[in-house]
């Protein structure tokens, strides 16, 4: 009477056969995904982050994957440590609005300590932003918004202090090339 | 007797659909445990990351859950109406349900999120962009949907007895999966509108489940699940020519899914606006469903031939006539031959013909299955049915029918309604009259009139329910 022992197996390794393709895909993925270093972008062509959204990036950045997400416009790039995370959306208030937006959003971050006031910059293309400056416990960094035409873009630098200060001027160098198209 | 041989299901036992012996027959199957496991890890997934969302926003993720289930609980209908003929156990359908929602959608979303990450280094922004969701969601989840009607199989060989029956499970497992991922769609919704907003979940509903719910998950993992059960089926065949038809069978899901995330013709929405995309998703969304009804469709004519051919084999009009036998053929015609007695004898002939119609399924597939000892078991309750039936003078519950004027007429008046919903009224009207003047002349009755009232009633909800969203809204 083996051919219940034989059905048993037969079902067993058939149950190794689904269970190996529902984790090869579950861990497996994601393992190929980390074996894969990020890719470093071009900081003389301007990427497209958003499908009306640019930005030159500083030199030596890469852009972290895993943070990243194109079709909701959002691109996180990192340089020498410090995070720059850059995000366009469908904005229907004002500037200011969007400034205060994030800012709710740095003062909830633990360990924020001290945020300026937001300060009018303008990018290099002429669009008109708001920044602030905030520190925390041995990090600092930045954000910038951009409003025009209905879309407001946000860039957000942050990092411990050594890597913002030593990479601050190509990081607020890259932050003024953003550039909004207009919607049609 | 070993414990591998305990644990084999047996033998199916004439008139019965049971699988498994007992409680620890099931528990001693290898499948029983790995799906278990494999559920237990897809929920656990689904909890860490959904966890913190549905916290946020207990009162939206509440009318997700409710919309999604009375969205699936239609889906559920029309597929045991696809598979009235040989109805499957409900536990196996609870089992594909669970595999599609927890499962498959838990390890879709590892996969999904590290394979986007994948394009993101060895692509540009841009084409991630357009092409990410087109790749990721056909690539990753139609394999883990298909592995789940695999399972549905390791589970429960023995309830594959045609290839309707693949479709039937692999639409379940599609079908868990869309509303979990339709929930799921809701909860980001919800975050991204920044409070507990239930018009973020109302959006969703409209867009992914009233839009783009036919042509979804569902009807994928409906084309797998035919290609499975092919393999499964048909011994006969070489290796590769099953596990090419299974292979088939799933490029073609992969390629209906690839196409509805595809970016494909979105430069027509560019010159036509939000009526060019509505447009667009209507022709891609009819084109997935049109291929799967014309397969449907031969899936279901194999699965009646397979119920006919036993019955016909008998010759006996006592068990089943020709008449009863073609009206077992699809819902439309096992409808009006229920409709024919209703408007002969009220909803006790009505109740008596379905009882006869099930009996006479369940006796062509024990025969099928079993052979001399499926139709010993079965006849028992088909001569009960029978004689339900001839108490109350029916002698043939065919489904033939006049086609009337009047129940045409009411057919156009239905879509009156859409206009105004006092007009329920006319094919309400119709229906009562066209019904009590058969019955008075003792003649069969035009079912256009009873398509015509449900029909009206459904319009008839829809407004009433568009009333109340737009006040909901108001306030």
């Amino acid at each position: 009477m083996g051919g219940g022992g034989s059905a048993w197996r037969r079902n067993l390794v058939g149950c190794i056969v689904v269970a190996a393709g529902v984790l090869g895909l579950s861990l497996g993925v994601p393992a190929i995904d980390r074996a894969i270093p990020d890719a470093t972008v071009s900081s003389t062509n301007p990427l497209e982050f958003a499908d009306n959204a640019s930005v030159v990036p500083p030199p030596d950045a890469t852009v972290v994957s895993d943070q990243t997400s194109p079709d909701q416009g959002v691109v996180t790039m990192a340089v020498d440590g410090v995070r720059y995370r850059l995000s366009a959306e469908s904005f229907p208030g004002t500037l200011q609005q969007l400034a205060d937006r994030i800012r709710g959003v740095v003062q909830n971050v633990a360990g924020i300590q001290a945020i300026s006031p937001d300060q009018p910059v303008t990018s290099n293309s002429g669009i008109p932003g708001l920044q602030a400056t905030y520190v925390g416990e041995n990090r600092t960094g930045w954000y910038t918004v951009y409003l025009s035409d209905g879309t407001g873009v946000t860039a957000v630098v942050d990092g411990n202090d050594a890597g913002v200060t030593e990479h601050r001027d190509e990081l607020e160098a890259s932050v003024r090339t953003v550039v909004i198209d207009r919607t049609t | 007797m070993s414990v591998e041989q305990a644990a084999t299901p047996p033998p199916p036992t004439p008139g019965s659909r049971r699988v498994f012996g007992s409680w620890s027959a099931a528990a001693r199957w290898p499948a029983v445990w790995f799906f278990i496991a494999l559920s237990i890890a897809g929920i656990v997934i689904l909890g860490i990351a959904f966890g913190p969302a549905i916290a946020e926003a207990p009162g939206a993720f509440v009318l997700a859950v409710v919309l999604f289930a009375i969205h699936g609980a239609v889906f559920v209908t029309i597929i045991r109406a696809v598979d009235w003929l040989e109805p499957e156990p409900r536990w196996l359908f609870a089992a594909a349900l669970i595999w599609g929602g927890f499962v498959a959608s838990a390890n879709a979303l590892r996969a999904n999120t590290a394979l986007e990450s994948i394009l993101v280094k060895m692509t540009s922004l841009g084409f991630v962009r357009d092409w990410a969701a087109a790749i990721e969601g056909p690539t990753d989840e139609e394999i883990l949907k298909t592995l789940g009607i695999v399972m549905i199989v390791l589970l429960a060989r023995r309830q594959i007895n045609s290839v309707l029956d693949g479709v039937v499970y692999g639409a379940f497992v599609g079908l868990g999966f869309q509303e979990i991922e339709n929930i799921t769609y809701s909860l980001n919704a919800v975050a991204a509108a920044g409070d507990d907003s239930l018009s973020a979940v109302l959006q969703v509903f409209v867009v992914r489940g009233l839009l783009a719910g036919l042509w979804s998950h569902t009807v994928y993992s409906a084309i797998a699940g035919a290609g499975v059960a092919y393999a499964v089926l048909h011994r006969e065949r070489s290796w590769f020519n099953r596990i090419g038809v299974a292979l088939g069978a799933l490029a073609l899901a992969w390629l209906m899914h690839f196409l509805w995330n595809s970016p494909a013709a979105a430069s027509l929405t560019d010159y036509a606006g939000s009526y060019g995309t509505l447009l667009v998703l209507l022709i891609k969304g009819l084109l997935i469903l049109g291929t799967f009804l014309v397969l449907l469709h031969f899936f279901r004519k194999d699965e009646y031939e397979g119920v006919a051919g036993p019955l016909e084999s008998l010759h006996n009009p006592w068990i089943a006539t020709h008449n009863e036998i073609v009206a077992l053929r699809g819902w439309r015609s096992r409808g009006r031959a229920r409709w024919n007695a209703y408007v002969y004898g009220g909803m006790r002939a009505y109740g008596r013909v379905r009882q006869l119609q099930r009996a006479q399924a369940d006796l062509a597939v024990d025969m099928r299955d079993n052979g001399p000892a499926g139709y010993q078991a079965r006849m028992p309750e088909l001569q009960r049915a029978r004689y339900g039936v001839h108490e109350l003078g029916i002698t043939d519950a065919d489904a033939l029918h006049p086609t009337t004027t009047s129940g045409m007429i009411s057919f156009i008046l239905a879509f009156a309604v859409l206009i105004n919903p006092i007009f329920l009224i006319l094919p309400l009207g119709f229906l009562v009259f066209g019904v009590a003047r058969a019955r008075s002349r003792r003649q069969r009755a035009d079912p256009r009139l009873r398509t015509a009232a449900i029909l009206a009633l459904v319009f008839a909800l829809a407004y009433l329910v568009s009333v109340i969203a737009r006040s909901a809204a108001l306030v």
